[in-house]
């Protein structure tokens, strides 16, 4: 004779007390479950594509000496700002450069810098470009070679020096580039 | 012979008389047992206090709310709807533009809640080169930041980012004062580092931000 085999089907803990725990834990995580909340913001933005090519204002460097630059603006290829000059000798200058987002190569082909009085004023504009550096200044272009290419970048570093004069000066520079 | 049947008599008598004293005396006592009980029991007085415990049920709302909205002016967002879980909105966007606006969760619940994970999905691989999301967010002591352009705060990737749980917790009501929770949320159109990645036509794009808020 073994000894006598304990029946299990009598144990009270799994007859009536396990499934209740069972049944409590899974009833506590239905109910912390419950105190979640998920809030959503839905926008749809409309991106009007740039121009093939056009100045990409996040390049802006400031590296005027003496001068303030202020009220940058940018439609395409043109570029406005304003420069306060506060004594002869000081200068507004500034490194932006021209993307271009088009597979097409592009050549510059005119610079005009309007506002600025060369009597009183020099300006200069120096393209880096992968072939040269050209710079055009308020006494004409030197240099050569002013190609941008598909999918690429051309660096301007532009400056207006107050070269004559009395007092401070405020212009309003705005300079165009001419690609073809 | 004589004396002796009258003095029995006699003890007879006075046994008889002394019996009946006692029954007299007992009947006395019981009379005035019970009279001294019911005395007692008509000086017995009960006194009550009753209350109703009026037990509060819990509440679990945590919502948008549409009176917090403010254009933040960069570029119009004035179409825009605001239901409590959700909110759109609608904007076009020229290369460097920003369109945002300000909105606060609030929690008119009895438990603390805290924003434990925010969601930014919809722009294609692409466009995440160029559109950027910014947001702000303050609770009255603490603020966090983050952004996908890296411009603000945390830089971060589309997709989910866990927020501290030590942070951005939103009271439960306190009387009638709502606890709150402050976004500034920005979409930018920004230069992509790769100009490959510049869209060269016009693009409806879809951001979708959700955040989730879990009781504390």
């Amino acid at each position: 004779m073994g000894k006598l085999k304990k029946n299990k089907k009598d144990s009270p803990v799994k007859a009536f007390i396990l499934p209740a725990f069972v049944f409590a834990v899974l009833f506590m995580a239905v109910g912390f479950a419950a105190y979640t909340k998920t809030l959503s913001v839905t926008g749809t933005t409309t991106t009007t594509a740039p121009k093939p090519l056009y100045f990409d204002s996040s390049s802006f460097d400031d590296e005027s000496n003496g001068g303030t630059i202020s009220n940058m603006s940018y439609t395409g290829t043109e570029l406005y700002f304003k420069c306060v000059l506060p004594s002869v000798g000081k200068t507004c200058s500034f490194y932006i450069e021209v993307a271009n987002i088009d597979s097409t190569d592009y050549q510059l082909s005119t610079l005009t810098m309007n506002n600025v009085s060369s009597t009183y004023y020099d300006f200069s504009v120096t393209l880096y470009d992968e072939a040269d550096d050209v710079v055009f200044t308020s006494s004409g272009a030197t240099g050569s070679g002013c190609w941008l290419y598909g999918y690429g970048y051309d660096g301007y570093l532009v400056t207006v020096r107050y070269k004559s004069g009395s007092g401070s000066k405020t212009l309003y520079p705005k300079l165009t580039l001419g690609y073809s | 012979m004589k004396k002796s049947a009258s003095s029995n008599k006699r003890k007879r008598r006075s046994i008889q008389k002394r019996l009946g004293a006692q029954w007299v005396a007992l009947l006395g006592l019981v009379v005035a047992t019970l009279g001294m009980a019911v005395g007692f029991a008509a000086f017995t007085k009960t006194l009550n206090i009753s209350g109703t415990a009026s037990v509060e049920k819990a509440v679990w709302s945590v919502r948008w709310d549409p009176d917090s909205f403010y254009e933040e002016g960069y570029v119009d967002t004035t179409a825009h709807s605001i239901s409590d879980s959700s909110m759109t909105f609608q904007c076009t966007l020229s290369l460097g533009d920003v369109c945002g606006f300000d909105l606060d969760a609030i929690n008119e619940g009895t438990f603390d809640a805290k924003l434990t994970s925010f969601t930014i999905s919809g722009p294609t691989t692409a466009q995440q080169q160029y559109i950027a999301v910014r947001m702000f967010s303050y609770n009255g002591s603490s603020n966090l930041s983050w952004s996908t352009d890296g411009t603000y705060g945390t830089k971060i990737n589309y997709g989910t980012t866990n927020v501290s749980s030590s942070n951005l917790r939103v009271s439960k009501m306190s009387g009638s004062t709502a606890g709150r929770l402050w976004f500034e949320i920005d979409a930018a159109f920004i230069q992509a580092e790769n100009v490959n990645n510049m869209p060269t036509t016009n693009q409806n794009i879809s951001i979708t931000i959700s955040f989730k808020f879990d009781q504390v």
